[in-house]
């Protein structure tokens, strides 16, 4: 297999993607992904707003995914709880999962719906650990490092993708 | 005398232009209440422009030295100076008399997107990043002043890496940026206080405090748009005007 490429040669800009502090609502946040992703002719694969502290460290991630759990309704058919199987004889009201309860979810923080960002790759480290931080722990895109303290990028699947499976099907 | 524009100044040219008829009024070359020449007749002696003298001469309407009548041409104001004395002022953040006294904090520097009217208010885009910062003011250690400041990330880049405690954020914008600060704008009003700027004040939420907006130009550019809120209970707001010699 090809070797070295890297973290660095595939990374993209912060600003490709929207930011919001963490006490955005959801409400504000939908409005970001509205504005950022829907109503304008250029927007980043994958959807993906970055969620930042005071002193701008990256705090987490939302995808249009987790906003729309977010405001699932909670007590009847919880978003964690409910899996229906087309076999099973539950009567499901699916009105009632997005109804008049998400109004008020909406108002929760950002903070207790994003993805806390945990995971993050080096701009030399190789794009196979990317790619395998992002398999296995289920990540939209990974933020990229510098020095174990300066947030420099972001590496996405599209990029990945395009340059593994290059080297698998040449094989 | 006609004064001519430097094409090598990278002021841009209606800029120059208004400067120049500017000082034809003032110095009463142009006397009060006669026609300017026309727009034309200016393109003519300056080499400029339509859009330029357009502009320029716009300007100085905006600024009350010149009145357009329809049909009949553009006029010295009569009475320009009975209409307000122009004077200016030394721009400091704060409108206080002594500055030195307030020591500051910054709380927040982050990035945010522009929610609520924030791409009216700053001219930009909805999907364009904005720098936010939230500085505290304190005078021997009461919370006095809360200063939100909102930046369109285009304008400086660097202002995120750059110490706030040390500089303030126009002297960023005109130092490092080379932005030139051309107007600033400023209103007063009483602002009931939301709940997170109570909390940071230790004042009953939806207490009035002065909101003093200041929004800050470049040209048709704004750079910055500042929102001080002040407790007003232990300096009272100054502000001192010059006339320009």
């Amino acid at each position: 297999m090809e070797e070295g490429k890297i973290v660095k040669d595939i990374m993209l800009e912060l600003f490709e993607y929207p930011h919001i502090p963490y006490w955005f609502s959801i409400e504000q946040v939908i409005k970001v992904m509205k504005a950022s992703f829907f109503q304008t002719p250029k927007n980043t694969y994958p959807l993906v707003v970055l969620v930042f502290d005071e002193k701008y460290n990256l705090l987490g991630t939302v995808t249009p995914r987790e906003v729309l759990k977010g405001v699932s309704s909670s007590h009847n058919y919880s978003s964690t709880n409910l899996k229906v199987n087309p076999e099973d004889k539950i009567e499901v009201d699916w009105e009632k999962v997005f109804g008049d309860e998400s109004k008020n979810l909406a108002q929760k923080p950002v903070s207790e719906i994003m993805n806390p960002a945990k995971h993050f790759v080096d701009p030399l480290d190789p794009i196979k650990k990317a790619a395998y931080l992002m398999i296995h722990f289920d990540l939209p895109v990974i933020p990229v490092i510098e020095d174990k303290k300066k947030l420099v990028g972001v590496v996405r699947m599209n990029e990945i993708f395009d340059i593994i499976s290059d080297e698998i099907i040449k094989k | 005398m006609v004064e001519l524009i430097n094409r090598e100044e990278h002021e841009k040219l209606y800029i120059q232009l208004y400067e120049i008829l500017k000082k034809k009024i003032e110095s009463h070359e142009w006397k009060v209440g006669t026609q300017i020449p026309t727009e034309e007749q200016l393109c003519d002696m300056f080499k400029v422009s339509r859009a330029t003298v357009r502009n320029a001469v716009l300007e100085l309407v905006r600024q009350g030295y010149l009145i357009r009548q329809q049909g009949k041409g553009t006029f010295v104001k009569k009475d320009y100076v009975e209409d307000g004395i122009i004077l200016c002022t030394f721009f400091k953040t704060l409108w206080v008399k002594d500055e030195t006294k307030y020591k500051k904090k910054i709380v927040t520097k982050t990035v945010i997107m522009p929610i609520d009217n924030l791409s009216d208010e700053l001219k930009i885009a909805e999907n364009k990043h904005i720098i936010y910062t939230k500085i505290f003011w304190y005078i021997e250690n009461n919370l006095s002043i809360i200063q939100e400041s909102y930046i369109p990330f285009a304008v400086c880049p660097q202002l995120l890496e750059e110490n706030l405690e040390v500089k303030s954020i126009t002297e960023i914008l005109e130092k490092k940026c080379g932005i030139k600060i051309t107007q600033i704008d400023a209103h007063l009003e009483l602002n009931p206080l939301t709940r997170e700027l109570a909390l940071n004040f230790s004042l009953p939420e939806k207490e009035p405090v002065i909101l003093l907006t200041q929004k800050i130009f470049s040209g048709d550019t704004i750079l910055l748009l500042n929102k001080f809120y002040i407790k007003g209970d232990t300096d009272s707001l100054f502000i001192s005007f010059q006339r320009r010699t």
